[in-house]
């Protein structure tokens, strides 16, 4: 057992600040009458200041108008070790890094479930932390750092500096979340043409792995990040949910999901989202996931970010390949309807969901010249240089569409495939007869 | 004088995350955690064990003033409730407190694991030597999150 009153700086307690454990928090108002109420986060803003979100604490806020002294108590998560913090208001932000960030790790839990206006963030105050102590304790031993070394990510760097095409780059990528963080599950989505979508071109870890799901930028958690371009860490799921549906009074709504679900663990707890940003544009996100509550610390969102950061750099870099491709088809075998509609490009196997969008239009464009030339060789080019599908003037975006519906294929039939045969060059493989139906029009050949 | 009904009764000796909130005469601040929280028969009084190691500074304001906060939050459903009021004096716990304390750990770590806390927390949680409070109820305040935070029950 330890004695009280031992001086702890901040930065060695991390953890007590991702808002793991709920903190709380004491005021004093004018009558001398103590106020004591729980809060979700304490923010730590540097070695001597730490920031408190404004939202319900109404007699916080007036007893610390009149009075500026409060005490905080917080618990690391780990060891239960609980530590008391002596604070003195200094001034409240109501824009800026600070308010921003607090913002949107509040609305980004509102966003996963599909609420909105749960939380009006009024305000951040920030304090001075006069004194930080530990509570006597049975076990005062901290618990051990969590370190990467950098021999790490100079390899994990060495890697994505040598990948050849974007395939190769986002699989460096996923193994970096586990090779860096440890993280076993987690997904790329990139953003579309219009800059409006984010669709998933690959994952790792799930069971279903979400290839070609797709999210509006501004939905959800994923669409926050990407809409703020700012990283979302949720360090404790099933209690930030509880937080928001108390607030709200309510369940929350449904909310119609995608046509594909996006990549997703049964039971998340920790989730990292950090946009993917190259020459101040917007590339997608990079997305980690863990069932275990404070899987992501302050520390992996710094090492994720400069993941993500390069990533998209070297994508933004790639050169524009030559990709991809082939094959023959078959038999008396029962064909599959292959069905397409314009409006959306979206593609159908059977009257199964496949794929739309920009990928939907490769395929339906790959399917019409094997039906009718026979034709099973291509190249990106040729797909870039097609008018009708009507690409826009990005290169990396038809390598991505490509990987993605490749991954589609695989996923969904077998009999039908690209296969990579050079930089730039394909092959489509059919080992199935096909039937191509144009949309609520009669059959194309 | 704030009289405790069956329902918030029930709520209070729950498993339950309890804070209370002491201040000096200087108007500074303490909090300290909690456990095994009672209502008396009268229901006007209530008790409550803080550990004892960690004591010194909240008797010390108790002693000084009497004034204490106390808000009870279950980890689930973050319904939370403050009570304030006056210091009716302290002690030792006397025969089956210690038990009563065991029970309301025991409920509070069922709440807590089902939000995910790691079983590892525990073991610092908590203090095996307590001291009871006792208090009179005087106000009691609806504390969930939301906007009705801060109503008086």
């Amino acid at each position: 057992m330890t004695g009280p009153g031992v001086e702890v700086p901040l930065r060695d307690i991390p953890t007590c600040f991702e808002g793991i454990i709920p903190s709380s928090i004491c005021s004093v108002g004018p009558d001398g009458m103590p106020n004591v109420t729980f809060l979700s986060v304490v923010h730590l803003v540097d070695d001597r200041h730490v920031a408190l979100s404004r939202q319900f604490f109404k007699k916080t806020d007036e007893n610390t108008a009149r009075n500026p002294l409060a005490q905080v108590g917080m618990v690391e998560p780990a060891t239960g070790r609980q530590f008391y913090l002596d604070l003195r208001y200094d001034h409240t932000e109501t824009s800026g890094p600070l308010f921003e960030r607090m913002r949107t790790r509040l609305d980004a839990v509102a966003a996963y479930e599909g609420m909105t206006n749960v939380f009006h963030l009024k305000g951040v105050d920030v304090c001075e932390v006069l004194h930080c102590e530990m509570a006597p304790c049975d076990f005062p031993e901290g618990e051990a750092p969590r370190v990467v070394g950098l021999e790490k990510v100079e390899a994990f760097s060495a890697k994505v500096a040598a990948a050849e095409d974007l395939d190769e780059l986002l699989r460096v990528a996923l193994e970096g979340c586990e090779e860096l963080l440890g993280c076993r599950h987690a997904f790329v989505m990139l953003v579309d043409e219009t800059g409006q979508q984010l669709y998933t071109v690959a994952s790792t870890g799930y069971a279903s792995s979400g290839t070609g799901s797709e999210v509006w930028v501004g939905e959800g958690l994923v669409g926050l990040a990407a809409e703020r371009r700012q990283s979302i860490r949720v360090t404790n799921m099933a209690r930030d949910l509880m937080y928001a549906h108390a607030a709200r009074g309510a369940s929350a709504e449904g909310r119609d999901g995608p046509v594909i679900p996006l990549p997703g663990l049964p039971a998340v707890q920790s989730q990292l989202v950090i946009p993917m940003l190259a020459h101040r544009k917007l590339a997608g996100v990079l997305a980690l996931q863990s069932e275990t509550a404070g899987a992501f610390q302050a520390a992996d969102e710094c090492l994720a970010s400069i993941t993500a950061s390069q990533v998209a750099m070297a994508m933004a870099s790639l050169g524009s390949p030559e990709p991809v491709v082939a094959p023959e088809a078959d038999s008396e075998v029962h064909p599959v309807q292959v069905k397409y509609y314009a409006d959306d490009e979206s593609v159908f196997l059977d009257n199964e969901y496949l794929i739309r969008g920009i990928a939907g239009g490769v395929l339906w464009r790959l399917l019409r010249s094997y039906q009718e030339e026979q034709r099973v060789e291509f190249s990106n080019r040729e797909l870039r240089l097609d008018s009708t599908l009507a690409l826009p003037d990005i290169k990396d975006n038809l390598e991505a569409r490509l990987i993605l519906l490749r991954k589609r294929l695989e996923e969904r039939c077998d009999y039908l495939r690209i296969e990579k045969t050079a930089r730039g060059r394909f092959r489509l493989v059919v080992t199935r007869p096909l039937t191509l139906v144009a949309a609520d029009g009669a059959a194309v050949l | 004088m704030y009289v405790i009904n069956d329902e918030l009764k029930t709520f209070i000796e729950s498993g339950v995350a309890v804070v209370i909130g002491t201040a000096d005469d200087e108007g500074r601040p303490h909090m300290a955690y909690a456990w095994g929280p009672r209502v008396h028969e009268d229901r006007v009084q209530v008790s409550l064990f803080i550990d004892a190691a960690r004591s010194a500074t909240p008797l010390r304001d108790l002693d000084a003033n009497g004034r204490i906060a106390v808000t009870l939050a279950d980890p689930v459903s973050y319904r939370s409730v403050q009570l304030k009021g006056r210091a009716a004096g302290h002690g030792e716990p006397v025969a089956g407190e210690r038990a009563w304390v065991e029970r309301h750990r025991d409920a509070f770590m069922a709440s807590t694991a089902l939000v995910g806390d790691a079983p590892s927390t525990i073991r610092n949680l908590w203090m095996e030597d307590v001291i009871r409070v006792d208090f009179e109820v005087e106000q009691a305040f609806n504390q969930t999150p939301g906007p009705g935070a801060g109503v008086p029950l």
